[in-house]
């Protein structure tokens, strides 16, 4: 036992040393196997950059279904990219193989009604051809919804568009509109699509006359058997122009084919990798992708090259959800340190949550990189979030470091992993699940961005530290007996300090912006929703420090008001951007909003029970009985055996 | 920590102490002190700062319903503000919808609470007062008296800001040039005698007569006019079908006929906000008499420069005996000393998408007083031009590329906010930094 307590930390640090290698490993496909994680790093550009084809499939996919993974008919799960290839590759992508999969992610019960679909509990994910069946249903629907204007829209229309949206982007990919995958074929040349190539071949009037030809043919071949060809009935007429326009597609097809090698080699490369797949040849496959990577990725820039690499690598290894298990872990021990073998459990807590952070960290740098934006952390909601995250993780490390009670280490623990889940649904919500889009014009500067943006962040960032401080005081005073004095001062001084930090920090941060605003376009402040939301912040923290020179609040009442104070982050964060959401970005603006609602009701509470009165507060009727039993020193148990030092 | 520090500071005003100063009288400073000690309480600051919260809050919901501008006046640059209870249904509407909040609720009534002025200017008075009753000059002290006069300079700044800045816009196609601008938040209405081919002879009048509405006489106008409508916002849309007709339709060059509806205001927060386009409608008037000569709907929509205009509508023409006069509800308009050419406008798109990257134009300003020229000057996002003590900012453009619209501004507080978030946040890494490194040293030596 003793052994076990003076090395469990280290077991514990060893095993999750283990976990991050093996997740680090590069998947590598065997031998004489189909190598699509080498495909994954292939670069393309989509939404104004150029990004591997990893990211574009999980992006997808993300916005289809809310997973970056699916799972086949029998339940096995499969990485996005392996989606991605089969869309691209099927020869019909509205039935085979791809459209079983089920990934359009329905919930309304109007819509799936609309469908004739039967609600799936907890899943709520359906296959193209389960919607098959009401899809002209659904098709009207759609355009009713689109013809509305954006205030006229109810939920149902929220709901129909948004799939809408969804079976677009899978219209888009399967028809090689979505990405640009053919790479430039000169010095400064353009990305173009494989559509486009296609389109470049065989323009609209060739697939017309053909069309027109085949039905030439087949009046001529129908006369010569002695039928009129205008007086068919009606439903044989359709069968023929439907005939006639497969049988054109077939010959444009076999035009195409045989043009693109002289017209674009880059994009018949790529075609030959598909091609390859599609027949499920593994040597075929890996060698083409090789000759497409050594022989047409040249007039592409070897930095976009590297970096599209990289990014699909940071993909794999997915960082913030390791950094979450860490943080999680560093919870549990954090909290179990409190009861048993304190050094013990917070030492493993302490070095699970450095390697939490530490993986935080290479990965904000690595995103710097991926964006060539030194030293900036935020361009997105998304990105504010993981921000937030690693800079309260760094404020609670800070502070164990000072203190040496765990606290620091659980509450930092706590706000890292919460924003590691918050910033998976905003990407989930946001529009093109891109976490590396590109920025608005006006943005695009980075050192505005590297300084009003990261500090109001930051105070953010330590306006939900202390508000998680005071939760910890609240709870641990209320329902637990470990709230000491001298426990009780600490936390005190620890929400004080982390009040002032963010006092500072989103005052800067607050002006820097006004700075900006007033340089970019002469009006220092504008009273814009986020702007107010920002100074709420700066005026709350001030409110809580000077109710405290003031004597007005005590220890209790800074725990109280530092919960109040969270309550503006999440109004300041996400509440403003729901005021002028129109109904145009539904499924977004609703779960955010209830997201707020949510974590409002949770602080209320959380305030509500430090409302209690003190003498039901378990750590005080503690404090008291010690008190009275005071001379003989009994065996009280401590929280913090350290902060008697 | 703090409060013991406050305890030890000895004021710069006595206490009164009635036990001395009872049969004496009050000194001058002990009767300052009794006045000033109350305006200078803590408490009195926490109050304040919960009422800047809430007006803030109030302020920010708002926006839903009416346009930025509209609430800054009502809310943050007025003494007193009825805050509508309505408000509070809103809020819940977005944030309660889930919870099956009825999106059609109405709460009638409204309740009074301090504005801007009031509670910056009380601000200001507590600031003051506590820096002459309680704090002591003192190397302790130095960042808190630091952040204190930087707030006093941040509120100062804003109110100048408020009472002198302008804000105007200057619109320009490519290779013209203009000489003068667009105030953005007032209109006017011009009418325009262009007889004489060098020099149009304008007559103008301000927004405030339109919008009192009624009769409007004036020796240089041809006519007499009569304001019977004005709406603070409008919106034209196409008449598509033969048979859709309305009484007065508008019909722009390209023979296709619009129907103009009164909007409201455009709302603050609204992501797709674009500026308010008045309309009105005006009977002229055979002077002096009470015989209507015609009756014209004027709005923005006509005015060229009107930067959210897709739609080539003629100005509206009014003809007195022989001579014709144009009638154009604009921008109030005001004249430059310098005049600005547009050479060139770019307008950057990420590749392979529609998002812009960049706007930006490349301008030659000349300004004849000064005998000054500036060539191939280019004014992109955030690299604005200063000339003359004003601004120029690339701020939006014309449809189609085909010209840039100018932002113009002029504030002469504007350095105020630059030197109070310096005294601010110095104050702040002073003030903290004492306090962290004494309790830094104290635990050490514990």
């Amino acid at each position: 036992m003793s052994f076990l307590k003076a090395y469990a930390h280290w077991i514990v640090l060893a095993a999750a040393g283990v976990l991050v290698a093996v997740q680090a490993r590069p998947p590598s496909a065997h031998e004489g196997q189909i190598d699509l994680n080498e495909f994954g790093k292939l670069p393309v550009q989509h939404g104004g950059r150029i990004k591997p084809l990893d990211s574009l499939a999980r992006s997808s996919l993300l916005l289809i279904s809310n997973q970056q993974e699916f799972k086949d008919k029998d339940g096995h799960k499969h990485p996005a990219i392996k989606w991605l290839i089969e869309v691209m590759c099927a020869t019909d992508p509205r039935r085979g193989p791809v459209a079983e999969y089920e990934l359009f992610r329905i919930e309304n019960y109007q819509v799936l009604n609309l469908l004739g679909l039967p609600a799936k509990p907890g899943w709520y994910r359906y296959s193209l051809a389960e919607i098959q069946s009401g899809y002209d249903r659904f098709i009207e629907a759609l355009e009713r919804a689109k013809a509305k204007d954006d205030k006229q829209q109810d939920d149902f229309d929220g709901k129909v568009l948004e799939l809408g949206r969804r079976l677009f982007i899978y219209q888009e990919l399967a028809e090689h509109r979505v990405p640009q995958a053919v790479p430039p074929s000169q010095p400064d040349g353009k990305w173009r699509t494989l559509a486009e190539v296609d389109a470049a071949i065989a323009p609209p009037s060739m697939r017309r006359a053909a069309f027109e030809h085949v039905l030439d043919q087949v009046r001529e071949w129908l006369k010569k058997e002695g039928k009129d060809p205008d007086e068919l009935p009606q439903s044989e007429h359709a069968l023929l122009a439907r005939l006639a326009s497969e049988r054109a597609e077939k010959m444009i097809n076999e035009i195409i084919e045989s043009k693109r090698p002289a017209v674009s080699p880059p994009a018949d490369a790529f075609m030959k990798v598909l091609e390859a797949y599609r027949e499920g040849k593994a040597d075929r496959f890996n060698t083409a992708l090789n000759a497409y990577r050594t022989n047409h990725l040249v007039y592409v820039s070897e930095s976009d090259v590297t970096r599209a690499g990289s990014e699909a690598f940071l993909n794999h290894f997915t960082p913030f959800y390791l950094a979450g298990i860490m943080y999680a872990w560093a919870i549990l021990f954090g909290c179990l340190s409190w009861l048993y073998w304190h050094e013990t459990f917070r030492k493993a807590a302490f070095w699970l949550v450095l390697l939490g952070w530490l993986i935080h960290t290479a990965t904000l740098l690595a995103r710097m990189y991926l964006m060539d934006r030194p030293f900036v952390f935020v361009t997105n909601l998304y990105s504010s979030a993981v921000f937030i995250g690693w800079a309260a993780v760094l404020g609670g490390l800070v502070l164990e470091l000072i203190f040496r009670n765990g606290i620091g280490l659980v509450s930092g623990a706590v706000t890292g992993g919460a924003t590691a889940i918050i910033a998976h649904n905003l990407l989930a919500t946001a529009g093109n699940a891109d976490s590396l889009e590109m920025l608005q014009a006006v943005l695009d500067t980075n050192f505005w961005l590297a300084t009003h943006v990261s500090a109001v962040t930051l105070g953010y960032a330590a306006t939900w530290l202390s508000g998680i401080l005071g939760i910890l005081y609240i709870v641990l005073g209320l329902f637990t007996p470990a709230l000491s004095r001298k426990a009780a001062k600490i936390l005190t001084s620890m929400m004080y300090a982390t009040v002032c930090f963010a006092t500072l920090l989103s005052f800067t941060g607050t002006v820097l912006g006004g700075i900006w605003a007033d340089y970019s376009w002469g009006r220092f402040w504008g009273w814009d929703p986020k702007e107010n939301g920002a100074v709420l912040i700066v005026i709350w923290n001030a409110l809580i420090l000077h109710a405290r020179w003031g004597g007005m609040i005590k220890q209790r009442g800074l725990a109280v008001l530092c919960v109040a104070g969270s309550m503006f982050v999440v109004w300041s964060w996400f509440g403003t951007n729901q005021l002028g959401v129109g109904l145009h970005a539904y499924g977004f603006s609703n779960t955010l909003a209830l997201f707020c609602t949510i974590m409002w009701g949770f602080y209320l509470c959380v305030i509500a029970a430090g409302l209690v009165p003190l003498r039901y507060w378990w750590s005080v009727r503690e404090q008291a009985a010690l008190q009275a039993a005071l001379a003989g020193g009994p065996k009280a148990r401590k929280l913090f055996p350290q902060a008697s030092r | 920590m703090p409060e013991s520090a406050a305890k030890k500071d000895v004021p710069i005003l006595p206490a009164v102490d009635s036990a001395e100063g009872s049969d004496a009288g009050l000194t001058f400073l002990q009767f300052m002190g009794m006045v000033l000690r109350p305006i200078a309480s803590l408490r009195l600051t926490v109050v304040l700062f919960s009422l800047c919260l809430i007006l803030v809050f109030f302020g920010t919901l708002a926006q839903i319903k009416d346009g930025v501008w509209t609430v800054v006046d009502k809310y943050f640059y007025s003494e007193v503000v009825w805050i509508p209870l309505q408000l509070i249904a809103e809020f819940c509407k977005v944030f309660f919808r889930s919870l099956g909040f009825p999106q059609d609720a109405t709460w009638g009534g409204s309740f009074p609470f301090p504005g801007g002025f009031t509670l910056g200017w009380a601000l200001l008075a507590n600031l003051v007062a506590a820096h002459l009753v309680r704090f002591r000059i003192s190397w302790k002290r130095s960042g808190i008296l630091l952040i204190h006069s930087g707030v006093a300079v941040l509120l100062i700044g804003e109110y100048v800001t408020r009472k002198y800045a302008v804000e105007s816009t200057m619109t320009i196609a490519v290779g013209e040039t203009v000489n003068f601008v667009d105030r953005s938040l007032a209109v006017e209405l011009a009418v325009i005698d262009r007889s004489d081919p060098k020099i149009d002879d304008v007559v103008v009048i301000p927004q405030r007569l339109l919008k009192k509405k009624g009769l409007i006489q004036h020796p240089d106008l041809p006519v007499d006019l009569r304001v019977t409508e004005y709406h603070k916002n409008s919106d034209v849309r196409p008449l598509r079908a033969e048979s859709d007709t309305v009484p007065d339709e508008l019909v722009a060059a390209d023979g296709q006929r619009y129907q103009v509806l009164a909007r409201d205001e455009a709302a603050g927060v609204d992501p797709n906000q674009k500026h308010d386009a008045p309309m009105m409608r005006i009977d002229a008037l055979q002077k002096g008499s009470d015989e209507v000569l015609r009756t014209f709907l004027l709005t923005l929509w006509q005015y060229p420069n009107f930067t959210n205009r897709q739609i080539d509508l003629p100005a509206q023409k009014l003809t007195v005996g022989d001579k014709e006069y144009a009638l154009e509800l604009r921008p109030k308009r005001e004249y430059k000393p310098y005049s600005v050419t547009l050479l060139k406008f770019e307008h950057a798109v990420y590749p392979g998408t529609d998002v812009p990257k960049d706007f930006a134009s490349t301008v030659r300003l000349e300004d004849p007083e000064r005998n000054q020229v500036r060539d191939q000057v280019r004014i992109w996002m955030n690299h604005p031009l200063t000339h003359r003590g004003q601004t120029l900012y690339q701020s939006s453009y014309l449809p189609g590329d085909v010209g840039t619209v100018l932002q113009v501004v002029r504030n002469p507080g504007g350095d105020l906010p630059y030197w109070s978030c310096l005294m601010i946040a110095g104050g702040m890494v002073l003030h903290f930094g004492i306090h962290l490194i004494g309790f830094l040293g104290r635990r050490a030596v514990a």
